[in-house]
């Protein structure tokens, strides 16, 4: 077994995908709440910052056609199943073969992603929409636990 | 073993699928935001005052997604103009946008020369060229040159009491009403969820003048 996985100082595999369920959780409600409100125009209640709007309006809301709220609600909730199978397959040889290696791929394109959308907001759009700040604090902490789980693959296996 | 793997993915799909379900209801939650101060001589108007639908809009030129909406609310206006009056606010973000009080009062400072909505798509049209200036006055200056406006005139309506107080009094009442953001639209006197396309205007426009 993987001596890190026992490690009283570092969270197991397990731990991790608890985390990462729990976090793609509540990015998941997050991004649902900006993709409803981007189909009626409800209007953003904006808490801490102003600018929600301007930032959910903006020509960057769309992404390939669709609102940039739905694909993060679509990445989110890839993550969140692939989580929920984790811990439905328990130790599977599977989960460790193939989905924490899936994970870390997703979780690097949402944090890319999560980048281009600070800096849009940031520099070009100006104004700072808390959801979608709220929204780059989930993904980046998926970010680091795919980053954790594809280090301990990647050494698991290559001392194989 | 398969029984309880079905219950693990019966309960989760459900769980996620209602808490989905309770986060988009919250976001389609309606404001009951009522308009504070009705519309007045000294609003700057566009169509028919006396006419049974009043559109007003409160606005800052330097949000962007304000620009993004004026082409689209002057087509409305333009169509309905006979039936409807239309009135913009100013609710300039002064903490997110730094120029967005010199743009309000240059609008203002417009209005006293008969040249408000000139001014107003000016401001949109160009909001690039001045939203990240340290100082923007010239810029406006020059945009007063564009309309043929008298330029004295317009230094001088630009810091008078009046102009000032007149944004002033557009952000006060902006703030009583605890607005969230801009643009925000008020349609006989309620507060709407911003139309997404030209149609869903124009429905509600056809649908208020019914």
């Amino acid at each position: 077994m993987n001596n890190l996985e026992h490690s009283s100082e570092k969270p197991s595999n397990n731990q991790l995908i608890y985390a990462s369920t729990v976090i793609s959780y509540i990015g998941f409600l997050d991004a649902i709440y900006l993709t409803v409100e981007h189909y009626t125009g409800a209007g953003l209640k904006c808490i801490i910052f102003t600018g929600c709007d301007q930032v959910a309006n903006s020509s960057y809301s769309i992404m390939f056609g669709l609102p940039v709220a739905l694909w993060g609600a679509l990445f989110y909730l890839s993550i969140l199943l692939l989580s929920l199978l984790c811990i439905d397959l328990k130790d599977h040889p599977i989960k460790e073969k193939h989905i924490f290696r899936i994970i870390p791929i997703f979780t690097l394109l949402g944090f890319m992603f999560t980048l281009r959308f600070i800096y849009l907001q940031v520099y070009v759009i100006k104004a700072i929409c808390v959801y979608c700040m709220f929204s780059a604090i989930t993904s980046t902490l998926l970010f680091m636990i795919g980053a954790v789980l594809f280090r301990r693959m990647f050494y698991k296996f290559r001392n194989r | 073993m398969l029984n309880s793997r079905v219950k693990f993915w019966t309960f989760s799909l459900l769980f996620i699928a209602f808490s989905a379900y309770i986060s988009g209801s919250l976001a389609v939650t309606k404001s009951e935001t009522l308009l504070s101060s009705a519309l007045s001589p000294s609003d700057n108007i566009q169509g028919d005052p006396q006419a049974k639908v009043i559109l007003i809009e409160y606005s800052d030129f330097q949000c962007p997604a304000c620009a993004n909406y004026a082409p689209m609310v002057r087509d409305i206006v333009e169509e309905f103009k006979a039936h409807m009056a239309f009135s913009y606010r100013n609710y300039p973000l002064e903490s997110i946008h730094k120029n967005s009080l010199p743009s309000a009062y240059a609008a203002q400072a417009s209005a006293e020369q008969g040249k408000f909505w000139e001014m107003h798509d000016m401001l949109f049209e160009n909001q690039n060229q001045w939203d990240s200036l340290d100082d923007p006055k010239e810029t406006f200056v020059s945009y007063a040159k564009t309309l043929s406006l008298d330029i004295e005139k317009f230094k001088q309506d630009f810091e008078s009491s009046k102009t000032r107080n007149k944004v002033k009094n557009d952000l006060n009442s902006a703030k009583d009403m605890k607005l969230q953001s801009t643009p925000s639209f008020f349609l006989n006197g309620q507060l709407i969820n911003n139309p997404r396309s030209y149609e869903q205007f124009r429905t509600l426009i056809r649908e208020a003048i019914k």
